[in-house]
This record gives C-alpha cells, sequence and structure tokens, in this order.
C-alpha cells in the first residue's frame, strides 16, 4: 500500500481541478473506509465505495447537528455554516424546516418554472450575441442565470447582486483572511434581516415571504432559523448550478464526440445533464461531513460515536461496481443512479431546479451557438481558489 | 371505527431519492432498484407519513383515507 493510502490529507486537490483525484480508485480497492485528516487538522473516516456511501448519508446516526456543535470534528476553520441552517439539522428539526419550503421545489412546480427559464436564458444569450468573441460564459450566462432564478423564487433583488456575491465569495475564498469570512458571514445576516424586515412591512409570495409568514403566523421556525435559511436557499440556489453550467461545457469541449452527438441528438438533453451530474466532481467530492452519534460499523471499519465520517459523492459516482466504464463521459448512459445530489434526507431541495436550468442552459447554448470553443487553453483557466463548490472564475470562448 | 391510511407510492415516478427512508424508516424502505416502497400499505395515522409526502421532491408518495380513498397528502 502506497503512502498516499495510508496518511492522505482530503481534499485530494493537487491534481487538475477538472481531473478525478486517483486517490478515489486506490482507496475504493484497498482500503475503502480510510482515515484521512483534513485542512483544520482535525481526522475523518473517509468513505468511497457506493453502496457504503448510500448507506452513511440513509443512516440517521451520521448526523449533521452533531457535526454543527463547536466541539465537533471540521473540515476547515473556514467553514462557518450556521448551526441554525437547516443543511445543520437532524430530524425532527430539518424535516420541520423543509416542509415549509419543500413544495415550492416540486417536480411538478419547476416544471411551471421551465418556461421563464427558457425566457431568461434566450434573453442570456442574446447578449452573449453581442459581443465580439472572445467572451466570458461564466459571466454572460453560468452566473447570471441562477443568480436570476433564485433571487426571483427567494424574493431578493437581482440588483443586489453584487452585494451577495461578493460575500459569498469571501466566505468561501481559501486565500482572504480568515477575518474576511466572518465579516461577510455577518454582512449576508444583516442583508438577509433587512429583507425580512421588509416582508413584516410589505408581505409576499416569493419564498422569503411564505418563510417570514410561517414564523409570524405559525411560529414554525425561529428568527435565526429564518435568517439562516434565506442565506442557505440564497447561496445553495446559485453557486452549484453555476458552476456546473461552466464546468459541464468544459467537459462536453473536452469530449468532442460526445458534444457532437448532443448537437445533433438534443433529445438527449436530460440523460446528458444526469451523466454530467455524474461525472463532474463538484466541491471537494463529498457531502458535506457526518458525525457518528452511535458505534456504527460501515465496510468492516467500527467508527466510533464522536468520530467525522465524509462520505464521496465523487468517489461513489465513479464505482466501477455500480457504473460500467465510470471514467467515461458517456451522455447517453441509461442506468444512472448518480448520487450528485445526495441521497437520504437532505437530498438537495433544489434538484429539480438545478436539472432545469442546466438542460435549458446547456441545450439553448449548444443551438445558438453550434461553433462554440474555448478561447484558452483548459490549463490556463483560472479556478476559484475554494475547498468547495468549486468553478472557473472564467470560461472564455469563442464561436 | 379507527382511521387508517393508505400509503402509495408511484414507483414509475419515484427517483430514489431515499428521503423517505431516511426520515420515516418505519414506513418506508428503498428497494434494491433504489426505489421506495411502503413497508405497509394500510397504516395508522402517523405524521411521519404525511411529511415524508410533503418532502418527496416528485411527489411519488400519496396519502390517503383507507376507508374514503380522499387524498391527505400531498396538498
Amino acid at each position: 500500500m502506497s503512502a498516499e493510502v495510508t496518511s492522505p490529507t482530503f481534499p485530494f486537490l493537487a491534481g487538475p481541478p477538472l481531473d478525478l483525484p486517483a486517490e478515489f480508485e486506490l482507496l475504493r480497492a484497498e482500503e475503502p473506509v480510510a482515515r484521512v485528516t483534513m485542512p483544520s487538522g482535525d481526522r475523518a473516516w473517509l468513505v468511497t465505495r457506493y453502496q457504503d456511501v448510500r448507506t452513511v448519508f440513509a443512516d440517521p446516526r451520521f448526523s449533521r447537528a452533531a457535526a454543527s456543535v463547536p466541539t465537533a470534528p471540521k473540515l476547515s476553520p473556514r467553514f462557518l455554516l450556521r448551526a441554525d441552517s437547516i443543511l445543520s439539522k437532524d430530524p425532527p428539526d430539518h424535516t420541520r424546516l423543509r416542509k415549509l419550503v419543500a413544495g415550492a421545489f416540486t417536480a411538478r412546480r419547476i416544471d411551471h418554472l421551465r418556461p421563464r427559464i427558457q425566457e431568461t436564458t434566450d434573453r442570456l444569450l442574446d447578449g452573449l450575441e453581442q459581443v465580439d468573441p472572445p467572451a466570458d460564459l461564466v459571466t454572460h450566462l453560468a452566473l447570471p442565470l441562477p443568480v436570476m432564478v433564485i433571487c426571483e423564487l427567494l424574493g431578493v433583488p437581482y440588483c443586489d447582486r453584487d452585494r451577495f456575491r461578493g460575500w459569498t465569495e469571501a466566505l468561501l475564498n481559501i486565500e482572504l483572511p480568515l477575518a474576511d469570512a466572518y465579516a461577510a458571514r455577518e454582512a449576508l445576516d444583516d442583508y438577509l434581516a433587512e429583507l425580512i424586515a421588509d416582508r413584516r412591512v410589505h408581505p409576499s409570495d416569493d419564498l422569503l415571504g411564505v418563510l417570514t409568514a410561517a414564523r409570524d403566523e405559525g411560529g414554525k421556525l425561529s428568527e435565526d432559523e429564518l435568517v439562516s435559511f434565506g442565506i442557505t436557499l440564497l447561496i445553495a440556489g446559485h453557486e452549484t448550478t453555476a458552476n456546473q453550467i461552466a464546468t459541464f461545457m468544459l467537459f462536453l469541449l473536452r469530449n468532442p464526440g460526445q458534444l457532437r452527438l448532443l448537437r445533433e441528438s438534443l433529445d438527449l438533453i436530460a440523460p446528458a445533464v444526469e451523466e454530467l451530474l455524474r461525472f463532474t466532481p463538484l466541491g471537494v467530492g463529498s457531502g458535506l461531513l457526518r458525525v457518528a452519534t452511535a458505534d456504527v460499523e460501515i465496510g468492516g471499519v467500527t467508527i466510533r460515536a464522536g468520530e467525522a465520517v465524509i462520505a464521496s459523492i465523487t468517489s461513489a459516482n465513479h464505482d466501477p461496481a455500480v457504473f460500467g466504464d465510470p471514467d467515461e463521459l458517456d451522455i447517453a448512459r441509461t442506468d444512472n443512479p448518480h448520487l450528485a445530489f445526495g441521497p437520504g434526507i437532505h437530498h438537495c431541495l433544489g434538484a429539480q431546479l438545478a436539472r432545469a436550468e442546466l438542460q435549458i442552459a446547456i441545450a439553448s447554448l449548444l443551438q445558438r451557438f453550434p461553433g462554440l470553443v474555448l478561447a484558452v487553453g483548459e490549463d490556463e483557466l483560472n479556478w476559484r481558489p475554494r475547498l468547495g463548490l468549486r468553478g472557473p472564475s472564467a470560461v472564455p470562448v469563442s464561436w | 371505527m379507527n382511521t387508517t391510511w393508505d400509503i402509495r407510492v408511484d414507483r414509475s415516478l419515484c427517483i430514489g431519492s431515499g428521503m423517505c427512508a431516511a426520515s420515516s424508516p418505519a414506513h418506508f424502505e428503498l428497494g434494491e432498484d433504489h426505489k421506495s416502497h411502503p413497508r405497509a400499505d394500510v397504516v395508522d395515522p402517523d405524521d411521519e407519513v404525511l411529511d415524508a409526502a410533503l418532502n418527496c421532491p416528485v411527489e411519488a408518495i400519496t396519502v390517503s383515507d383507507h376507508a374514503t380513498g380522499t387524498v391527505i397528502a400531498p396538498e
């Protein structure tokens, strides 16, 4: 067994961002539940096989709430997710919060939003067409589309985008002083509190209005939960999708055969997006860290109460036990039970919305710009300096 | 007569998110194909079942009154 396997640090960030870290294949084969050290210096168990990853996400003894107390092992000292965010809760608190907004994100509701998402995409692509190439895909489509959509859903003014985008960036950028991240979190708290105060004077039927009413009329959540919910929805609602639109295009441009196939048969867009979801190492390639609340055996290893567990979605999505030719991008793949949205109770609330945005953005872009190419070498791309939610800061393209 | 509820999971809609099985393991489990099915088709009223139906991302779970057939959740 190599040295990398016996004392790895996680996340595996050494290689190019688009490449799958080689460590996963080795760990799945040799040490599927492995001890790793995180940037905080704390240790965790890294789970890499598909079935084990599913088990971790499904087992309530692997707790997000226990991972959110101050003394719990942390991925990074910069990890500033509030303990009152829905992402930091276990049932019954998680269930109580989730059902307040779940109805707004069902497949049926999102289907009704599709024409609006298409219209927004078309308008952005009209803008892109006006520009002399090369132009940046992130500025013109990947970022503004999900920002506009979540602003409308949540009721956050789009004209405030530079403010909340700046704070989000400061929260995630590992090259900035820690004090900047704390200041950004305070600023986001204050900003959301302002918007909520406005809802109390001017009630609205957007999600912030609905959540504010749920607090004021039904006492369904605390004031801190309300603010944190707003921030979580705002950031999760655009950061992930923005990075994915950009990264999906990079993967398609890297696989010209698959790109041609998709361009010629756009009815493959749904399976193509599922395959790109499976294929793309989003963030550090893991779900949020869990802490065991009891001794639990997994993959032959006993994880003790109080120890941290990272279940790697990226590794699971490339497990050859489940996916044939897992490292090949195959947009026509039919049996594709990928875990990109995380299985279990924290399954991405916005999964159906993300699917709609990704399908519409990619299909429309390929249709309108059939000659699209990367205007720089892949190795010249700049990537946002982050531990999680990684993505290129710009994708210059020509057509 | 005590009220009982019917639980139905539409397997053509189910995407196997596993939310119901994780939040209400007494009532739902995932099969080999990662799709959900109710452990029992007819159950005593339990808020956990309603929460599972409300939180299902594709509304694959329907809860109805066993005697009258009236849909209780979702909606």
